[in-house]
Parts: C-alpha cells; structure tokens; sequence
C-alpha cells in the first residue's frame, strides 16, 4: 500500500485540477486504503488472486513514458479511431467522426462533475474507486443523432515500447443521446514484453430509445495485467448490446454492473473469451432490472487451453416492483486441455413474481463423437477440431454488431488455434 | 472391395464381435440383419475407424489396402462412407461450410483443385434435390434440432455427395415413417453402381422391400449365422429371431 500513496503523491495531472476534483480522488482513495485489496475471503473474488498488481511496483505512466517515433494503431481494423498510447492521448491521430464531440475528462468534470465521476468516489469496489483516484488519462464521448448509425468509432488503448512497468487508469465514459444509435469499439491492446497494469473504468449512458454497440476488446499484452470495471444506464426503451473479446493480459478481471432503470430496455452482454498457457480471466457480471417490462440476455463462452483458468460470475437481479421481465443468461465452457479449469456461476436473486428468468452454465470437452463424426468425413484431426472450436464460438462471433470486428475475431480465433494446438 | 476375415472385437474387455468373416465385392448389396445387441452397429463402427473399439484378432481388407492401419480420415478420403444411426450435432457449424469442407479434403487428396464457392452451391442443391432436402438446410447447424428424419437424410445426402466407392448405412431406416424410408431408399439406389460397394445394416426387413440385396446375412451375438439371398429377409420378418438362435445353438 505504501507504494501506491507514494504514486498516489505523484499524481501530476491532479496539479491543474479543481480543488473539487482533487478532493474527491483523495476521498476515493482514502477509500481505497480503507477496502484494501480483495482478499480471496471475499465471495466475488474467491478464484481471482490479485497479487501480481498487488506486489509489483508499477510506476505511474509520465510524459517520459511516451515513445518517440510514429505510434500509428497499424492495424487493420479501418475504423476511425481515438489513440491512445501508454496513457496518452494522441489528437493528432485521431479521427473524431460526425456526430460525435470528444472531451477530455477534465473539459467535462468543469461543466458538469457528474459526467465523469457518478458517485464512484464511495463504492465498495477497490479498483474502482482506485480509478477515481488515480484516473490518469480517457474521455468523453457524446454521440448525437447526427452520428452515422452504420459506422463505428474506436477508443484504442495502446501500451508499446515500455522501458519500464507502469500503470494506468484509463476511464472511458461514453453518453448516447435520446434516439441516436451509435458503436463504440473499446480496445486495449500492448505488445511488450514489459509487465504493465491498466485498470480501467468505462461508464456507458444509453439515452432514451437509443442504441448503443459496446465491442470491448481486451489484447493486452500476455504479461498484463487488465482489469476492468464497467457500467451502463439503461433508460426507457434504451437498448445496448455488448460484445466482448478478449485473450490477452495474463489477469484479466472485468466486473460489469448494468442498471436497466425503464420500460422497454434491453441489454444483450455476449462474450468471448480465448485462455492459454497460465492466463487467468475472470467476469463478474451484475445485471440489475430496476423496472418492469426490460429484457436481458447474457451468453459468455469460454475457451480455456494449457493451465490457464476462468471464472463466470453472471448475478441477474430482479427488484420486488419490476415485473414482467425477461431475462437469461447462459454460459458455456469448453475445456481443451485437462489441466485447464473453470469457475461458473450463474445466480439468479428475483424479488417480482411475473418474471421470466432462465439461467444455465455448461462446461466440458470437445465432444469426441463430433470429432470423430467430422473425421469419418475426411477431415484430419487438427482440421476436425478446428472447425468444433469454431462453431463453438460462432454463436458469439455472429453477433458481433460490426463486420470488421466479426472478420478481426475470426481471424484472432484462428491464430489463437494455430497457436494452441501446435504449441 | 471389403474383405473381413475372423474379425474380433472387444470393448472396454467385452467381447462383441467373435469372429467375422464377410466378403463384399463392387457392385454388391449387402444387407447385414440381426437383433439388437448382436453387434451390427460395432462393425459398422470398426469399418468407420471408431478407436473405442479394439480389434483383438482378425484382418480388414479394402482395396488391397489394411484397413485397420488407417485413421478414420485416412479411410473417409480412400472412399469408406458411414451413415450414423445417431449422426452427432455440430453446433455453430452450418451444413453448406461443413460439407465444402468436406468435399475439398477428398478432391485434396484426389489431387483436384479445390472447389470455389459457386460451383459448390450448385453441386449441392443437385444432391438436396435428391434427396429432397430444402436449401435452407444449408444455413442450418450441421444436426443442430434436425428430426431423426432430416439427420438421416442427411446423412444420405453426405452419402451422394461425398460419392465414396463402398458406403455402410448403419440404422439408417430406424425411426423413420414410410415416406423416409422411402427417401433413403432411393438414395441408396441412385448412389448404387457397378464400382461402389454397400452394406446395409437393418433391424427390419422393410427398407429391404424398395432396394435389391444380394446377399442377407443375419448377425447374432457376433457371428455370421447364416447368408443367404432376399428370401432370407422374408423368413426373419414372419418369424424373428429366435427360430435361428435355437438352430445354432443346437
């Protein structure tokens, strides 16, 4: 802990803030001190040890810490992007669409404090309200009307070129004006060898009878560590659906609390998530139906190689006044290796009593009567499998509410394969 | 093109197959009888390559080739087709990707080029036709809430598509209504050439009534009891089983 009231000390960006906003980090991290980390004595963390974050001294990212040089996203994804790169914002690479307006956190804090903070000063999540005192870089984004309902835009969060390990709290809030329909990529990508650690926190408002396409991609570098805490408000006939990806990062931890607060709101969380060698990822997922007549879907898939781990922790809830919802969740687990292991535990906590709630978790082995049924048709073993762990993840991968994020995960998936099943 | 001979086969320490002996020349039709237990289904499955069975004693010949020395893929593209009593569900895979996949191993190893997307299409909906399949079944999960109708249609339709030279229907006539039977009757007649090879294997005498079989060969508790021709599928179905059990027990 001393370490981190030490980086807490060193929080440079705090200096040209409001001594309101200052306040409030110091009030959340008073907080943070008093939480401590989770103990693995805490129900929501029983499989998820944090000790890597816990006991490494990552520094801060600074100034320094920004690589000299071009730091273009080269990728291939053709959309346009907000850059970031080892906790920097990078304008000049940027592409801020139609439709959009991008502030940064402290533009927004000035106008408004609730935009960016709602209240997560004083919750009972450590990494959350270490988030709130240590947000170090992220924006806001406003998508109106006017934003092209068919396009996508991507906030890339880029860790590269690292001549140390550092971390970063990164905070995304995304506000969705009433009837506008918008698709936000969330992208955390690092490709050093370095240890780095990102907390992240993303808040995410649907505005009334608005869309919104939440892709969360989670590629951070194998010796990461990624941890993410993620909320929506869903209004009256609001509807978001969330796809997320996710094999890199060697901890990976996303905890998501989803409040659908009027009528006619729907939220679809799909998940895919790819675990190799000792990766350990782990989503905690609250879903709370706050009103009547909302419906819910969640279907997360896990495919887990080598030694590597999962945890599912799906918690949809259901309050005494909201009736008439409907809401499942599912999860699905396919194990490759016997030393792989998995936690699910899908819990349902309904109040009303005209509701429509289902519930399911599955988690086993490539079917070998499958295997051999493919083979018997001339496929090859390797072939056989492949095509069995594919559809296995299609279900996800078919809803993926972008075409070139579809095309980006199959090609990922299948790289991830080669990988697995000849190394 | 098939020659079995003293065919042991045991699984997990039982045995089921005690000694086989079947020879099944090209452009024959063999239909392989016998009640339940008697082990028709394991020899469709050690023809097939299904490692859970272990052959203890006994020789497989195909081709002039062991057959028993090949992987199960190895045999599929060397022209051995099953047709599963229960064919397994693939979920996520749809028909058309699977069967693509299918057929450009096999013209793989044929060494023919691989087979573009659009001549697939027509190729297939040919072979739906036959077996009177809708194209929108090519969109669907492979199995994936297929009726035990539509699998078994389905796996005739791998049949004429895959075109191996010797195919082994297991069951393929089980718990289908009159108008299936039929369906996979026909399929079986229009797959049927001097070159190819099929062995039919059938609880009842029924599909038998709409195919022409060579030979009928009755299995009971891993035997060959008794061959003979089509009259031979008569005689079971007025009076079972058990009359022959009693003449070779004695």
């Amino acid at each position: 802990m001393k370490h981190f009231e030490e980086q807490f000390a060193t929080l440079s960006v705090a200096d040209h803030e409001p001594p309101s906003l200052q306040q409030m980090r110091q009030m959340a991290f008073d907080r943070f001190k008093e939480i401590g980390f989770p103990q693995q004595s805490w129900e929501a963390w029983r499989f998820t040890n944090v000790k890597e974050v816990q006991k490494s001294d990552f520094r801060l990212a600074a100034g320094k810490d920004l690589p000299a040089g071009s730091n273009e996203a080269e990728d291939r994804l053709q959309i346009p992007t907000l850059l970031f790169v080892n906790g920097h914002y990078q304008p000049d690479l940027s592409t801020v669409p139609r439709g959009l307006t991008v502030n940064t956190l402290l533009e927004s804090y000035k106008v408004d404090a609730k935009l960016v903070t709602n209240g997560y000063e004083g919750g009972t999540s450590p990494f959350a309200v270490l988030n709130t005192a240590m947000m170090n870089s992220g924006l806001h984004l406003h998508f109106s009307d006017a934003f092209d309902a068919d396009s996508a835009v991507r906030f890339l969060y880029l860790t590269t070129k690292l001549s140390e390990p550092i971390m970063n709290h990164p905070r995304l809030v995304v506000d969705v004006a009433e009837s506008a329909q918008a698709t936000i990529i969330e992208e955390y990508r690092g490709d050093d060898e370095y240890s780095y650690w990102n907390n992240a926190l993303t808040i995410l408002r649907a505005g009334r009878n608005s869309q919104l396409n939440h892709i969360r991609i989670q590629n951070e570098s194998t010796s990461a560590s990624h941890l993410g805490t993620t909320f929506y408000k869903v209004p009256t006939d609001g509807t978001v659906h969330g796809s997320y990806l996710s094999s890199g990062s060697t901890l990976h931890r996303h905890d998501v609390n989803v409040t659908l607060s009027g009528q006619g709101a729907d939220v679809t969380l799909n998940g895919l998530c790819l675990t190799r060698e000792s990766q350990h990822a782990d989503h905690n997922i609250i879903m709370d139906h706050a009103s009547e007549n909302v419906t819910s879907r969640m279907l997360f898939k896990y495919i887990l190689s080598d030694k590597s781990s999962g945890v599912f922790n799906g918690r949809a809830v259901v309050r005494q006044d909201a009736q008439k919802i409907d809401a499942n969740q599912a999860n699905n687990n396919l194990l490759l290796s016997g030393d792989a292991l998995m936690n699910s535990n899908p819990q349902l906590e309904i109040y009303a009593d005209d509701v429509r709630c289902t519930h399911g978790s599955t988690t086993g082995q490539i079917s070998e009567d499958a295997l051999f049924y493919l083979r018997s048709r001339g496929l090859n073993s390797l072939s056989a499998r492949a095509l069995l762990i594919n559809g296995f993840a299609n279900e996800v991968i078919e809803e993926i509410k972008n075409d070139s994020v579809k095309e980006f995960t199959r090609n990922l998936l299948e790289s991830w394969l080669d990988g697995v099943t000849h190394g | 093109m098939l020659e079995i001979k003293n065919l042991h086969v045991s699984v997990e320490d039982k045995m089921i197959l005690n000694g086989i002996d079947l020879t099944v020349n090209a452009g024959e039709l063999h239909a392989i009888m016998g009640p339940n237990g008697s082990g028709k289904s394991t020899l469709a499955h050690v023809i097939a390559g299904r490692e859970i069975f272990d052959v203890t004693e006994g020789t497989i010949v195909y081709n002039g080739k062991d057959l028993l020395d090949m992987d199960p893929e190895e045999r599929a593209l060397e022209g051995v087709f099953m047709s599963y009593q229960y064919p397994a569900v693939i979920p996520g895979v749809n028909l058309a990707y699977f069967m693509k996949a299918a057929v450009n191993a096999v013209r793989k190893h044929r060494g023919e080029p691989e087979i573009d997307a659009v001549d697939f299409l027509s190729f297939i909906k040919e072979k739906l036709d036959e077996v009177e399949m809708d194209e929108a079944y090519l969109k669907r999960a492979v199995n994936d809430g297929f009726s035990g109708g539509e699998k078994k249609r389905n796996e005739i339709l791998q049949m004429l598509t895959l075109d191996p030279s010797l195919a082994v229907l297991d069951e393929t006539d089980s718990g289908l209504d009159i108008d299936a039977v039929r369906i996979v009757a026909d399929g079986v007649n229009k797959f049927r050439r001097d070159n190819k090879a099929v062995m039919v294997i059938t609880h009842y005498q029924r599909i038998l009534q709409y195919m022409d079989p060579d030979v009928v060969h009755v299995l009971m508790d891993g035997r060959i009891v008794r061959s003979g021709g089509k009259n031979l599928a008569h005689e079971l179905e007025d009076k079972g089983y058990s009359w022959l059990r009693e003449e070779t027990t004695v």
